[in-house]
């Protein structure tokens, strides 16, 4: 049985906020797991000039707010936000559209749970989705300097903006950024690319990003009828931290000879101002990217595009370090805000969200797998997707994340916040005032009914390879009983009952319990190989 | 206290002169870009605005945006809204209309600024804004407490007379 813990994070003293708290992100510090910090469109309840970062000190049980983001606005918070934690140094990263001018700000603190603002490292305006990644140097010569690689569309670079900025030695009184910041597009585009651009990193040096390169479009986006209708996703690789002459031009694609192999092209997808694919959440592309940190030369992608059966989400791997990709592993329609993982015992986890086929349910589901083949699916909610009404866009967000650490996923996704224990199929912690039996939400006096609205959500799942057997075995054994009793009660087979008729059911049955037999012979190595987590 | 004229309704409403609102607890709206966004008060916003009308919404358009602007959710899609001026109540305005941009979109940086429509009438607090996306200079009223319907006309005329009087 896996360990899955699921919490509102809005905190107790803010029982009274009814704000559309979307786009989550969340970083856990590798120094201590116990450490967490979070962001979403939730402003400082204080109405202070800075914007509020979710924290944790206690593995995700509770979280409070500590206003410590430059120029917050009263409504939202920020803009765009995500954050990171180094590796091994403490520090606290943060990249964000401010909430006063919207420019596109990193920021850096040594102490997350301080009072004191972060400091800005970078400011930069004409930018749209600034996602953040850090590491620190385990070995080498730059050992313990932090790295940050910041994932942007800089308009100002159009038609080819998608852009990387990148800062060797991040932890530095006055860090330097690589300038220009590194531009990512080798091709031609459609007069700009995609806001999604997305860096995996592993501790060998290795550094991936997955980014759209927009190649032509229809359509009007401002009437909200823009479609991209040719579309690559382009991964670029770099092999030394993205030091050197030329960063992140490792990659070259086996076809065009250009830098970034292109794993998919010619793909189709609209990219909306406000909800109409997707219920009330707006769709314009999703990409994540993971690396496995057993072995940086295999690397997982997801992203997403129009497919006739509508908006749907492709999971391909490569183990040649970005070179050639597989088939899908899954593909998930009516589904967005994907994210990967991978843990250190080789478990790739999948976050997304899936809007059911009446429209009438938004589900949480956490896969996660030791080989891409076998999944196990946790579903962490299934919410009201109609209520309650947008107060803005994104709905949920234009993303939401997961996270791995040894062997366990962090992450966070954002949902209705009805406090009602059947949404929540694994469980779930409410900080907020609430009442389970009448499924309402309590302002602080803990009696006044507070409105629904979009929360945050942390959960941890701890990740078990051999989870997908054990499902396997689960399914086997309940057809093997169902069956015996139907033969039992004589349900089966259906007349005429003849002696090689009742056989012919009884050797299916064996044949199960072979099955059986080997599956958990199967197991049993398993857990030889990966204990029960 | 000092008195203001229009008082009851300027008391009623709890905009007591040098009182504070913590208009942010309703949700107010965003300002121009340029600009920090503060708890702010009605007196804030009248007091920087530099025309205050009383009218009537004649035409909604959306206003061309030049070529090569980048597609983006932040977009504001600028509109345009001509609204017929019955009174001005503060600042001066030779025409009987003045057109007002404003941004259409729902994003999370345009969603809290007042959106109009065709017959709307009200009260309209109106600024001087440097549009970065049309490379122009137009009135706007981005915030919440810059639209108001008309029944709070002597709440409006009080605060403006109030801030002329400090």
């Amino acid at each position: 049985m896996l360990e899955i813990l699921v919490v509102n994070m809005i905190s107790k003293d803010q029982s009274d906020e009814a704000h559309q708290d979307s786009e989550p992100n969340l970083t856990v510090n590798l120094a201590n797991p116990l450490e967490m910090a979070a962001t979403a469109f939730t402003p400082d309840p204080k109405h202070g000039p800075n914007a509020p970062i979710y924290v944790s000190t206690d593995g995700g049980n509770t979280w409070s707010l500590n206003p410590i983001v430059p120029g917050g606005d009263n409504f939202a918070g920020t803009g765009d936000i995500t954050l990171r934690f180094s590796w091994t140094t403490n520090n606290l990263y943060v990249g964000d559209l401010r909430g006063d001018t919207f420019a596109m700000d990193v920021v850096r603190t040594s102490n997350y749970l301080a009072p004191a603002p972060a400091t800005i490292l970078e400011e930069r305006g004409q930018e749209d989705q600034p996602f953040i990644q850090a590491a620190t140097v385990p070995a080498g010569p730059a050992a313990g300097k932090d790295r940050i690689y910041v994932g942007n569309n800089d308009f100002s670079a159009a038609p080819q903006t998608s852009t990387l900025d990148v800062c060797l030695d991040a932890a530095v009184p006055n860090p330097v950024f690589i300038k220009p910041p590194i531009r990512l597009e080798h091709r031609a585009t459609a007069g700009q690319n995609g806001p999604q651009v997305r860096t995996a990193i592993h501790p060998d040096g290795t550094v991936y990003v997955a980014y759209y390169g927009w190649r032509a479009m229809t359509g009007n986006f401002r009437l909200n009828t823009l479609v991209i209708t040719d579309a690559d996703v382009v991964i670029v690789r770099d092999d030394n931290w993205g030091e050197g002459p030329n960063p992140f031009t490792a990659l070259v694609d086996k076809n065009d000879g250009k830098v970034g192999q292109r794993v998919v092209g010619s793909i189709s997808f609209p990219f909306e101002i406000t909800g109409k694919t997707l219920g009330q959440e707006r769709v314009g592309g999703d990409i994540s990217i993971a690396v496995d940190p057993g072995n940086s030369s295999t690397v997982y992608l997801a992203w997403a595009d129009s497919q006739p059966s509508g908006y749907t989400l492709h999971l391909q791997r490569s183990t040649d370090r970005g070179l050639t990709w597989s088939p899908d592993l899954l593909t998930i329609p009516s589904a967005t805000n994907s994210s990967l993982a991978v843990t250190g015992n080789g478990v790739i986890g999948f976050l997304y969200q899936q809007l059911t086929s009446n429209n009438v349910h938004w589900e949480t589901h956490l896969l996660q797998s030791p080989d891409g083949l076998a999944w196990h699916d946790d579903m962490l909610a299934i919410t009201p997707a109609n209520v309650p009404v947008m107060q803005f866009d994104p709905y949920l967000g234009d993303y939401a994340y997961v996270t791995a650490v040894d062997k366990t996923f962090y992450g966070i996704f954002c949902a209705n916040n009805t406090p009602d224990p059947a949404n929540f199929p694994n469980g779930v912690v409410f900080q907020r005032n609430h009442d389970f039996a009448t499924r309402t939400l309590l302002g602080t006096d803990g009696t006044t009914p507070v409105a629904v609205s979009i929360d945050p959500f942390f959960f941890k799942v701890v990740a078990d390879p051999c989870q997908p057997l054990v499902d396997e075995i689960n399914s086997l054994e309940d057809e093997i009983t169902t069956l015996e009793e139907a033969l039992a009660t004589c349900e089966i087979p259906a007349p005429p009952k003849t002696p090689a008729r009742i056989a012919a059911v009884r050797n299916y049955i064996a044949h199960l319990r072979a099955n059986l037999i080997n599956l958990r012979k199967r197991l049993q190595q398993c857990r030889l190989k990966h204990p029960d987590p | 206290m000092r008195s203001t004229p229009g008082g009851d309704e300027y008391r009623k409403h709890g905009l007591l002169y040098g009182h504070r609102t913590p208009v942010a607890e309703k949700r107010l709206g965003e300002q121009p870009p340029q600009e920090r966004i503060t708890v702010d008060t009605l007196e804030e916003r009248i007091a920087a605005a530099s025309l205050v009308v009383v009218g009537t919404v004649s035409t909604v358009s959306m206003v061309a945006q030049g070529a090569g602007r980048p597609i983006t959710h932040h977009d504001p899609i600028w509109m345009k809204a001509v609204i017929e001026v019955e009174a001005v109540e503060k600042g001066t305005l030779s025409a009987t209309t003045v057109e007002v941009l404003f941004p259409a979109s729902t994003d999370v940086r345009w969603y809290v600024a007042p959106k109009f429509h065709e017959g709307q009438q009200g009260i309209w607090i109106l600024r001087r804004t440097d549009v970065e996306e049309l490379r122009t200079a137009a009135y706007t009223a981005l915030h919440p407490q810059d639209v108001h319907p008309k029944d709070r006309l002597a709440l409006i005329r009080a605060v403006i007379l109030a801030g002329e009087g400090r």
